[in-house]
């Protein structure tokens, strides 16, 4: 009984340790329930993520499990229904109004896998990227300036007084990131930006991320299906059902990988030399396990944890397992929802 | 990351690339800015022109007495400066909305006549044949003289005075008459004694005046009435003609300079008019009420302060005002008349506005989420659409004022043409904005947001009920139309849109398990389609709700004002024919010509009464003045069987009289409500009595308060029966003072036996009919309503092409859609046109009841105007019904044209993506 108290005193008086501390992008159980006239869908069932400064990432995961739900509520459009997502220090989940427009405005750029939808039809390339600027202020001779500049960047600097409607697919998507560096954004989040395009055009458009990463140090955060970009990237997650599952790991390919801090304990999917799969711990100590695992090991409902000296074992609920000194076995439900 | 908020603004080049883009919105915007401004300004002038010259008329039509502001006074010894000082006076009767409307005639005639001395043209004993002359004196006379001999009197150099030898001017009949030559002098003796006056002809005009020679000169001899004709009189009755002349006294009037006036009323004291003659061409309709309040304050005021010392029975008087506040209240009752017929026409304009706005919105919502997930304020996109739609609605405003005001030149209400002006410039780029500026909510707030949306369903049809509520309990205050009166209409066509939002779903859900059930791929589709929000979304339901709810409420009204209309002349004339003795002649019409009458070919039944005017009912208290009627109450009930006055009440008490016996002495009647109370209760032996046609007789009163239809606007009356009449008089014969008749179907005009009744006056109810018992009502409230009319189908219209371009694309897209998976194109047409079907049902009713609902409601605001007729209850005439679906079925119908089947539909599949 005392020693509750003491414990409670302690974490009142105490630093409380925030979620995530000074990662970039912070997701902590970040839930959002679309509703309409008469179905709920949990888009986001309390997704953890973090994305460390200057990090390029790339999210994956089959359709419908949330990946575009996820940068709406990273692009400040759309705001979680519970938990807490926070970017370069906004809380987008209480935004005043004026600090949402200064956020859309200064902290995030954002691109659209349509192209049609991330450039106005009737001004040229260059008064695409030049308009965010217009918002944000500041003079025209400078905001002309810096959109030739970024154009010149992005290797689309001949095509500035086009129409979008007279760019290919790829010369928009660079425009559109163009457009999204224009105000010198902390963090760049693209949904799908090469889906409609074909493979070499990709890769261009992926580059000119890249480089924007590289060069402006934009945190980068992709959704992708594409499987020339996941793999070029250090970090991939992998979102399932409205969490993250699982992810990979590219050594070399990039350093920053290590800075979310996630507990990360590793099985080898002993794919080849760079990538390392991991499954994600959550903070409600919830794994998902890859469906081939639990289809080979024919694990189903029940399962049997044993906890060995380095690791924890999962025994399928109907088998004894081998060990012979068991401490108590704990029997653990799926942790499908709660 | 250094700039922010506060700087932000509006790429002026971005936001004219992108008016570019959708210049077919801004187009449609524009168009109706020009429309709804310029109809209503052209409407205003134009009513304001037919008012003005309905006044016009109307003032012309009254006598001059009717409509001369006049001062009159007796002057005596009054200097030239007193004299101009009254005039200054008089001319400030005239208001300032007169002043270019009246002429003004100043004369001035001497009180008695001054005698010619001179010898008896023909002495004869003691007769002194001696012409007698009054002196006048009028500018405008004098003017409007055209000398034929000789010149205008005119002072001489030093004035005149009464010393000297006053100049005249002689009309040309009594120069004639009296043997007057310019040059010749006379002395005349005033009639009370005194000194005697020197004058001299100076000129011998003929009067223009009377015939009228010019404008303003028309009316310059009105108060000199002896000018022109020299009034004859026998001086000596028995002296008989001389010579073959006439035994005559003269009378003359002759003119004096205006200058020498002061001389004359010295002399003798002269009758001063002030006339002040209105012309009507110059005066404005709209202004009848204020001037008519102006005059009045000036009149009295005047007759308080008089003109001063040198006059007495000073006297100001007119009677335009009351003319002009008949006309003010015609008008008045006319444009109340015109502002119900407006009252719908206003929601249309709402319902066209919305939708006009939400295509220009609907056509950049993809632009302007760009916009905002760039970093756009709310008050950046604001301005954007607010500016996009000002650069058009502020040009097409300014066009249409322009041209209403070069072609109609007639001026309107100024401050309302300039709030016109202002809102169709302003409107729609304010409303446009607002909602923009509204940012769309980002939180997971669905849950409130539906909250919300039944708390707005709810205030909807809650201030609904409290306008009904409101505008019911004002029943009899007021005269005219008040803002919730007018508005009525608009707050239930919006009810009605809300109604439908929630009919629909109600309707639709069970069609489509229904069609989901059955085999047919049509109907399964057409259900899906209508359950599907896009078509059915609130606005574009909204606003064919609120075109046909107008259109059901202008039916309605026009109805309701016919019927009235209808039922009022069956009211005043009792029948479609009415012949009545002429009051004076006392006597009974002649019943062989009334037996001519009721057999011609086009009467269907006659009845026949006798009417005795202030008959004595006495009661112990005392003896009431009572009409009585005496009619056969069978034949009156077959008169009157299907007409509107034939009611259960009427048609009982009709029953109860023709069931009474009479007998000797006693007679039974039904009494009119006021005199119920009377003659009900009394004991035994007291009981009331009539005295008829100087016959005393007990009064048997039947039960219930009669309601007897030909005594409709009679205080006092009783209803006897003809029998029972006689069997309590036996001897008492008397004829019919009037006779009712009906027409056979078809038959319009009275039979020619109708004028050939003696002494009688014929009535019939085709002429009464006309229109609100006033010609000017009628003719100005007929020319409104009508203007009304083509504003709401006009406007109608507009609805209805916009609300298919509204849904157009979605049914392009999803038809095409059917089309590419390769249903039959009829079949695709099909389920485009059924799928529309549950939300016309809904817009249906809801449009009839909401149409019919504020008819209703707004009978007590209607009865309250003067002159029109006053119905109980509102008529839902068939052509409402046809109305309250026709808007909205012409939306279907051109949305599923527009939709466009083939080629068209495929094209913008793809361009769409599908
Ligand atoms: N506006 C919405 N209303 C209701 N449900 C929605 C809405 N938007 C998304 N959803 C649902 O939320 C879930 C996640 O959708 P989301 O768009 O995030 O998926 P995604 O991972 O981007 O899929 P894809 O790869 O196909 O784009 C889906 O089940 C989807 O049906
Ligand atoms: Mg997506």
């Amino acid at each position: 009984m005392l020693s509750q108290l003491n414990r409670l005193e302690a974490a009142v008086s105490g630093p409380a340790e925030v979620y995530g501390g000074d990662a970039h992008v912070v997701c902590d159980r970040v839930v959002r329930i679309y509703q309409t006239e008469d179905v709920e869908v949990q888009a986001l069932q309390g997704l953890d993520l973090l994305v460390g400064r200057g990090e390029l990432m790339a999210i994956v995961g089959a359709s419908g499990s949330g990946k575009s739900t996820l940068l709406g509520i990273l692009s400040g459009l759309d705001a979680p229904t519970a938990g807490r997502a926070t970017v370069a220090g906004f809380d987008l989940g209480a935004l005043s109004k004026r600090d949402r427009l200064r956020y859309r405005r200064a902290t995030v750029g954002f691109i659209w896998q349509n192209t049609a939808k991330n450039l106005l039809p009737f001004l040229s390339a260059a008064d695409n990227v030049a308009l965010p600027m217009a918002f944000a202020g500041g003079g025209r001779r400078a905001r002309r300036a810096r959109a030739l500049e970024l154009l010149e960047l992005l290797g689309v600097a001949d095509c500035r007084d086009r129409r979008p409607t007279q760019l290919s697919g790829g010369q928009q998507q660079r425009v559109a990131i163009a457009t999204a560096l224009a105000n010198r954004p902390e963090v760049i989040l693209a949904d799908e930006p090469t889906g409609e395009l074909d493979s070499a055009t990709a890769a261009q458009v992926f580059e000119a991320l890249r480089g924007a990463n590289r060069e402006l140090g934009v945190t980068v955060l992709v959704v992708t299906h594409d499987k020339a970009v996941s793999e070029h990237v250090g970090r991939t997650v992998e979102i399932r059902d409205g969490r993250i599952s699982t992810e990979t790991l590219r050594a070399g390919l990039d350093p920053a990988a290590d800075a979310d801090g996630a507990d990360a304990s590793g099985t080898g999917t002993g794919t080849g030399v760079v990538a390392e799969q991991y499954a994600v711990l959550d903070r409600a100590g919830r794994v998902q396990l890859p469906r081939e695992y639990t289809d080979a090991a024919g694990l189903r409902d029940r399962v049997r944890l044993t906890l060995d000296p380095d690791h924890v074992g999962v025994w399928p609920g109907h088998t004894r397992p081998p060990a012979p000194p068991a401490p108590a076995p704990i029997s653990s439900e799926d942790a499908s929802d709660d | 990351m250094t700039a922010m908020a506060g700087h932000a603004r509006l790429e002026t080049r971005a936001l004219a690339r992108s008016v570019g883009a959708v210049r077919g919105p801004l187009a449609v915007l524009a168009l109706l800015a020009f429309v709804l401004s310029g109809s209503l300004i052209a409407g205003d002038r134009l009513v304001a022109a037919h008012t003005t010259s309905a006044f016009r008329a109307y003032l012309a039509a009254q006598s001059a007495a009717q409509t001369d502001l006049t001062a009159t006074s007796t002057v005596s010894a009054a200097s030239a400066a007193t004299l101009a000082e009254a005039t200054a006076q008089t001319n400030a009767l005239v208001p300032s909305g007169l002043a270019g409307a009246v002429t003004p005639v100043h004369t001035a005639v001497i009180a008695q006549p001054g005698t010619w001395r001179k010898a008896a043209v023909i002495g004869h004993r003691s007769v002194t044949w001696a012409p007698q002359l009054s002196l006048a004196s009028s500018p405008q006379a004098t003017a409007a003289a055209r000398y034929v001999q000789g010149s205008a009197p005119a002072c001489p150099a030093g004035g005149c005075t009464a010393a000297g030898v006053l100049p005249i001017g002689v009309s040309q009949a009594t120069a004639d008459q009296l043997g007057l030559g310019v040059g010749t002098r006379l002395v005349l003796d005033p009639p009370t004694g005194g000194a005697g006056l020197t004058v001299q002809v100076s000129g011998i005009f003929a009067a223009s005046g009377g015939t009228g020679a010019g404008a303003g000169s028309g009316h310059a001899f009105d108060d000199l009435g002896t000018l022109v004709q020299p009034r004859l009189d026998e001086w000596v009755p028995q002296l008989g003609p001389y010579a073959g002349q006439s035994n005559m006294q003269w009378e003359a009037e002759v003119l004096v300079p205006p200058a020498a006036l002061s001389v004359v009323t010295t002399w003798q004291p002269a009758h001063a008019t002030w006339r002040y003659h209105l012309e009507p061409d110059g005066l404005a309709g709209s202004a009848a009420a204020t001037l008519s309040a102006e005059i009045k304050s000036r009149i009295s005021s005047a007759n308080l302060l008089g003109l001063g010392a040198a006059f007495s029975a000073d006297t100001f008087s007119t009677h335009l005002a009351p003319t002009l506040d008949a006309f003010a209240t015609l008008d008045a009752s006319a444009s109340a008349l015109a502002e119900f017929a407006l009252a719908g026409t206003a929601a249309i304009a709402l319902a066209v506005l919305f939708l006009a706005i939400r295509i220009l919105l609907g056509r950049q919502s993809t632009a302007l989420a760009l916009l905002r997930a760039r970093g756009a304020s709310g008050a950046v996109l604001a301005s954007w659409i607010g500016v996009q739609a000002l650069l058009v609605c502020v040009p097409a405003t300014v066009l249409a004022l322009l041209l209403c005001r070069t072609l109609i030149s007639s001026a309107g209400h100024g401050a309302l043409e300039w709030a016109v002006a202002g809102c169709g410039a302003l409107g729609a780029p304010v409303l446009a904005a607002s909602v923009v500026a509204r940012a769309p909510r980002v939180a997971s707030a669905s849950r409130r947001r539906r909250g919300s949306r039944w708390i707005g369903r709810g205030t909807a049809l809650l201030i609904g009920a409290v306008a009904v509520v409101g505008v019911r309990m004002r029943t009899g205050t007021g005269t005219g139309v008040d803002p919730l009166t007018a508005l009525l209409p608009s707050v239930l066509a919006v009810d009605a849109a809300v109604l439908v939002s929630m009919l629909i779903p109600l309707l639709v859900r069970p069609a489509a398990r229904l069609a989901g059930r059955g085999r047919g791929l049509v109907g399964y589709l057409a259900a899906a389609a209508a359950a599907r929000r896009p078509t059915v979304d609130l606005v574009t339901a909204g606003a064919l709700t609120a075109a046909a709810t107008a259109a059901v409420f202008a039916s309605c009204f026009t109805a309701t004002l016919g019927t009235a209309r209808v039922t009022e002349s069956w009211q005043y004339v009792g029948a479609d024919l009415r012949v009545s003795s002429v009051a004076g002649s006392g006597g009974a019409l002649d019943p062989d010509a009334l037996a001519a009458v009721a057999a011609a070919p086009g009467i269907a039944a006659h009845a026949e009464a006798s009417v005795f005017a202030e008959q004595s009912l006495l009661v112990p208290q005392g003896g009431v003045s009572v009409t009585v009627y005496v009619v056969d109450p069978a034949e009156y009930r077959g008169l009157i069987r299907g007409t509107p006055l034939d009611t259960p009440a009427v048609e009982s008490e009709l029953d109860a009289l023709s069931a009474a016996h009479g007998s000797a002495g006693t007679v039974p009647a039904l009494v009119s409500a006021d005199l119920l109370g009377l003659v009900q209760g009394l004991p035994s032996g007291s009981g009331p009595t009539i005295v008829l046609a100087e016959n005393t007789l007990d009064l048997a009163p039947l039960g219930s308060a009669a309601a007897f239809p030909p005594a409709t606007g009679t205080s006092s009356y009783l209803v006897v029966p003809r029998a029972g009449l006689s069997q309590a008089l036996p001897a008492f014969q008397t004829g019919s003072t009037v006779a009712w008749y009906t027409y056979k179907p078809g038959v319009t005009a009275p039979p020619a036996a109708a004028a050939r009744v003696p002494a009688s006056a014929v009535a019939t109810r085709a002429e009464t009919m006309g229109g609100y018992g006033n010609d000017l009502l009628s003719a100005l409230s007929a020319w409104i309503s009508r203007a009304a009319g083509v504003l709401d189908v006009l406007l109608a219209a507009a609805c209805v092409l916009l609300a298919a371009a509204a849904t157009a694309k979605a049914r392009a897209a999803s038809s095409a859609f059917l089309l590419t998976m390769g249903t039959r194109r009829r079949s695709a047409a099909a389920v485009s046109v059924f799928e529309t079907v549950p939300m016309l049902l809904a817009i249906g009713v809801a449009a009839v009841a909401a149409g019919y609902g504020a008819a209703q409601a707004l009978l007590p605001a209607l009865a309250a105007i003067g002159g029109v007729p006053r119905p109980t209850l509102a008529t839902l005439p068939p052509g409402a019904l046809l109305a309250a679906l026709a808007v909205p079925a012409l939306g279907v119908l051109v949305t599923t044209a527009g939709a466009g089947f083939g080629r068209e539909a495929q094209l913008s599949f793809q361009r769409t993506g599908g």
